[in-house]
């Protein structure tokens, strides 16, 4: 543009200025000097009289900054009145604008805010996760123990520090104990605070002595946030006693505002040091893995350095601490974990990393949808600038420089770009937030900083002036010929404009087809896992999870269970209850190494199975069809002989086609002794552990306790109050924690599916229509041009028939070739997609025979309408136009 | 009062249209003819000359070249299509300003 251009050229337009001013200088002097003036004196004089080649070009400056900004300007006031006496394109182009970067930034918002945002402390680069991870990646991240911690911060101390968190969660807090609340917890090493280098807003952080084996001090820090909300922001609060988890804490100190912990989807409340919150026998051995490890790597540390020491470290431990006693199984699990060191500048980034995958494949979607909304938008600019031929031409006649024109239109859709980016972003703003809420409820608030920031906002200005370029630099050098053509042959291209037109559509539907045939390689997906058998019932069941005083014991635990499970029961008799441990849908069930038929397991010998403990009825409750024996009874769940139910994959891998009942598993006991129990029933598969993931062989063994399982027909308040009120009766200290419909779970397992399905076909739809809106464009467009034509093909006795078919036939090219063109580059897209999809291969011919008939559909859709206009030409009207 | 007058604001602008008008001249040269034209008359603020080439260079109503002169380069400069209808409009506003001016003067005598 020629301001820019103007801009640039700056240095040059100095270096000239000096030479015109030193020839002026030179000529005054010599004439001076001819008329007999002193040589020294003619120079003095000659540069008074010029005003001192200094502020000369200081003015001269002035002049050209003036110059550009008044032609700016000029420029800006011509595009705003373009754009004004024109409302319904300037409408069309800069909503098509806003939706495309709307969407672009709403995806990229929540990918900065899950993925990408530093954390607020000072140097976050230096902030490493260790990561333990078995060779199947990120499901696999294992935890390190508190004795492991201790190892590995000696072991790191050259290269930086290591610190610990655990346990984020709802937990229990008061502050005088009379009002139960939750708050987010988390438990930190002493040295948390200090090597983020996060100070106390209040008071102080942790030090080194409030971290000790033999229980550490119940001191507490709050979160500033918390503080204000809970507290209102009371400088008292220090030194106060509040109930956390039931035992007293002392409130030492308020982190610094902004802080709220190192994972940026969760805002922790309060932290506890873990030595003063985990069990003790936590803190002594080896085998309870549950703390996540940092490092804050001093300044010029490379990371590969600390890398090999912890590396090291960690083998040393798992050789001499874990190995010995360890099961085949276990032994397998550490023999292939890895040790790796994440860049962790923005914090653990927990659920970031597990939508990473779908979010970058929705960033390419709605790139995508970008593209076809600038292509749209090109194809408009290309149509209004071809009305402002004549215009254009006058103007070039009158001695306008090129530059200038292309100059003018290019500010024009500047203006477009801008106010649709701008729109876009605030539609972002509201899009991600709309997004959130199709992941899945967390048990711990979302607490993602959607805020746009300074990333964003460059985002969305260089989206701006990309999109401008795009669809507007083409048009303008079109224009601009064009204009040129008219003045020296009188007439225009036309045709020319028809076949950039018809390129830009033929792209939409082929950048189209890959998004409807993504949309609908996901949505098949999603109806796939929807569809497919769990192996038990999941409607109108309802778990219900309880929670004890601190100090219940397990006796009075099962007791609780088994008087509420009777109550209701007593209560509804349509109704059926059980319980579970672990809950069914969740996690799937404890891992354990059994023996057959008094045959204890060998070493190294794979008999690793999935175990749940249940209570009686507990597949009559679940809806679990029982294929051969029986359910579990009350008498089970007491002092009964002991019994195990098995699925079909253990009775298959351990039994072969042999029937299993009466036959006996050896299940493990504490201090290495079995227990044999009889198998009396087989049990249908059940997709425990997500529809993705293979049956797991499985015991079924009675036990006491768990989760709370309801089959009942009732909403979900009556069944929640029902729960509540016969808890009350049956043991009145414990407390409902929530219910949930078993439907949710199965779901929760889904979201992820579910949420690209919904995107993708919205994004895929709005795709389509762009490009239906634009072939519409073109084909009205082209009616319009051919009216003479039409108009003598009538009188020579074409029927409307005929037509209609002429111009739908040209659709169908337009489409046609699109489509074409479309389909290799959506074949080779959709494998990006592979191990998202479930049920199907990228390439499913009807996904794809589905998405090429849709466009068609929708293609011809949007050419019937000129085509029917095209055939009710009054032939004499035509050719009077002319 | 001085006898050389000082130029009226704006009119250096036309002044230096209607010179270039004559063929490609450099700013210097466009100083010495103001000068002479006008009988020494009007002396151009040098200073104010060349702010004001640049200006109406900017407006594309004058294009530059250098050329060589006795074995330096200067820059001349030349009317455009524009700053050929500009110098008209800008003569013919003059000429019904200073009609106007004279018939004021003459009416209040």
């Amino acid at each position: 543009m020629r301001w820019i251009k103007a801009l640039l050229g700056r240095r040059r337009a100095e270096r000239e200025l000096d030479k015109e001013l030193q020839f002026h200088i030179e000529e005054l002097v010599a004439e001076k000097i001819a008329r007999g003036v002193d040589p020294a004196e003619a120079r003095r004089s000659a540069i008074l009289e010029l005003g001192g080649p200094a502020q000369i070009k200081e003015d001269c400056r002035d002049v050209r900054l003036l110059h550009w900004l008044e032609v700016w300007l000029a420029d800006v006031r011509y595009g705003f009145r373009g754009l004004r006496s024109s409302p319904a394109f300037t409408l069309t182009a800069v909503l098509s604008i806003a939706l495309g970067i709307g969407a672009n930034a709403t995806i990229f918002t929540l990918l900065h805010a899950a993925l990408w945002k530093p954390l607020p402390v000072s140097e976050p680069k230096q902030l490493f996760h260790m990561q333990r991870l078995s060779s199947d990646g990120w499901t696999g991240e294992g935890g390190y123990s508190w004795v492991l911690y201790n190892q590995m911060l000696e072991a790191g101390r050259p290269y930086g520090e290591v610190f610990a968190k655990a346990g984020t969660a709802m937990r229990k807090f008061s502050v005088d104990g009379s009002q139960q609340d939750r708050a987010v917890g988390e438990s930190v090493s002493a040295n948390f605070f200090n090597a983020l280098q996060v100070g106390p807003f209040l008071g102080r952080t942790f030090e080194p002595q409030d971290d000790s084996v033999l229980g550490g001090r119940p001191v507490a820090v709050l979160s500033h946030a918390f503080w204000q909300r809970r507290f209102g922001s009371d400088p008292g609060v220090l030194g106060k006693t509040v109930l956390y988890e039931e035992r007293p804490f002392t409130i030492v100190g308020v982190a610094r505002p902004g802080f709220q912990g190192v994972d940026a989807e969760s805002a922790v409340d309060i932290w506890t040091t873990i030595t003063a919150t985990a069990p003790k026998e936590w803190l002594t051995g080896p085998h309870w893995n549950w703390m996540t490890l940092f490092i804050r790597l001093r300044t010029g540390v490379a990371p590969q350095e600390a890398h090999t020491a912890l590396d090291a470290r960690l083998r040393r431990h798992v050789t001499e601490e874990l190995l010995p006693g360890a099961g085949a199984y276990y032994t397998r699990i550490l023999q292939a974990q890895k040790f790796t060191l994440r860049p962790a500048a923005a914090g653990l980034a927990t659920t970031g990393r597990r939508y990473q995958k779908p979010l970058l494949v929705l960033m390419g979607v709605v790139g995508l949808v970008l593209l076809i909304s600038c292509a749209n938008v090109a194809n408009l600019v290309l149509a209004r600038n071809l009305s402002r031929q004549q215009e254009l031409g006058v103007r070039l006649a009158l001695g306008a420089g090129r530059g200038r024109i292309v100059s003018q239109l290019m500010t024009e859709s500047l203006l477009v770009a801008i106010t649709g980016a701008a729109l876009g972003m605030v539609l972002a703003t509201w899009g991600s937030r709309l997004l959130l809420g199709l992941l899945p409820a967390s048990r711990i608030p979302w607490a993602f900083d959607l805020r746009p920031d300074t990333t964003i906002a460059a985002l969305g200005s260089s989206a701006a002036i990309l999109t401008a370029l795009l669809f507007g630099a083409g048009p303008a050098l079109r224009a601009c010929r064009a204009a040129a053509d008219r003045i020296t042959t009188g007439s225009s291209r036309v045709t020319q404009r028809g076949i950039a037109g018809k390129l830009l559509v033929s792209g939409q539907l082929a950048l189209s087809l890959v998004l409807a045939a993504g949309a609908g390689l996901f949505l098949a997906t999603l109806y796939k896992l929807a569809t497919t058998d769990l192996g038990f019932r999941p409607e109108r069941a309802w778990t219900a999870d309880l929670s004890y005083p601190r100090g219940t014991s397990d006796d009075r635990k099962a007791q609780t269970m088994r008087e509420i499970v009777n109550r209701l029961q007593a209560r509804d008799p349509q109704a059926l209850a059980s319980h579970t441990f672990p809950n069914v849908y969740d996690h799937g069930g404890w891992s354990t190494g059994i023996g057959i038929d008094g045959r204890e397991p060998a070493k190294g010998e794979d008999n690793e199975v999935c175990s749940f403990g249940v209570g009686a009825r507990f597949f009559e409750t679940m809806g679990i069809p029982l294929v051969a024996g029986r359910d579990f009874t009350k008498r089970d769940e007491g002092d009964g002989p002991a019994v195990v139910v098995v699925n079909e994959t253990l009775a298959r891998r351990f039994f072969g086609s042999t029937p299993p009942l009466g036959h006996r598993v050896m299940q493990p006991q504490p201090k290495k002794q079995f227990l044999a129990r009889e198998i009396v029933g087989v049990v249908r598969d059940v997709h425990h552990q997500g529809l993705r993931e293979p049956v797991c062989a499985t015991i079924y063994i009675p036990a006491a306790g768990g989760t709370l399982l309801l089959r009942s027909g009732l909403s979900q308040s009556d069944v929640t109050e029902q729960i509540r009120q016969e808890l009350k009766q049956a043991d009145a200290s414990a407390v409902l924690e929530q219910v949930r419909p078993m439907r949710a779970a199965v779901e929760g397992m889904i979201t992820q599916e579910r949420m690209i399905a919904i995107l993708a076909a919205a994004f895929g739809g709005l795709a389509a229509l762009l490009a239906a809106v634009g072939l519409y464009g073109v084909m009205a467009y082209n009616m319009a041009r051919r009216t003479s034509e039409i108009g003598i093909r009538m009188a020579l006795g074409a029927r409307p028939g005929d037509i209609r078919t002429l111009v739908l036939r040209e659709s169908l090219v337009l489409i046609g070739a699109g489509l074409l063109a479309g389909l290799p580059i959506a074949l080779a897209a959709t494998q990006l997609t592979r191990k998202m999809l479930f049920g199907l291969s990228p390439g499913d011919p009807t996904v794809f025979g589905a998405a090429v008939l849709l466009l068609v559909v929708v293609g011809v859709m949007a050419a019937s309408l000129p085509a029917w206009r095209a055939s009710r030409i009054a032939p004499a009207i035509a050719l009077r136009n002319e | 009062m001085d006898k050389k007058q000082d130029l009226l604001q704006g009119t250096l602008d036309v002044l230096i249209l209607k010179i270039v008008a004559l063929g490609p001249i450099h700013g210097y040269g466009i100083a010495q003819r103001i000068n002479q034209i006008s009988k020494e008359v009007l002396q151009v603020q040098q200073g104010s000359l060349y702010p004001a080439l640049h200006r109406l260079e900017n407006r594309e109503w004058l294009t530059a070249e250098w050329r060589d002169v006795n074995g330096r380069e200067a820059k001349f400069y030349t009317l455009t299509r524009a700053g050929r209808k500009q110098l008209q409009t800008e003569t013919q506003n003059w000429e019904r300003l200073s009609d106007a001016v004279s018939l004021i003067l003459r009416a209040a005598e």
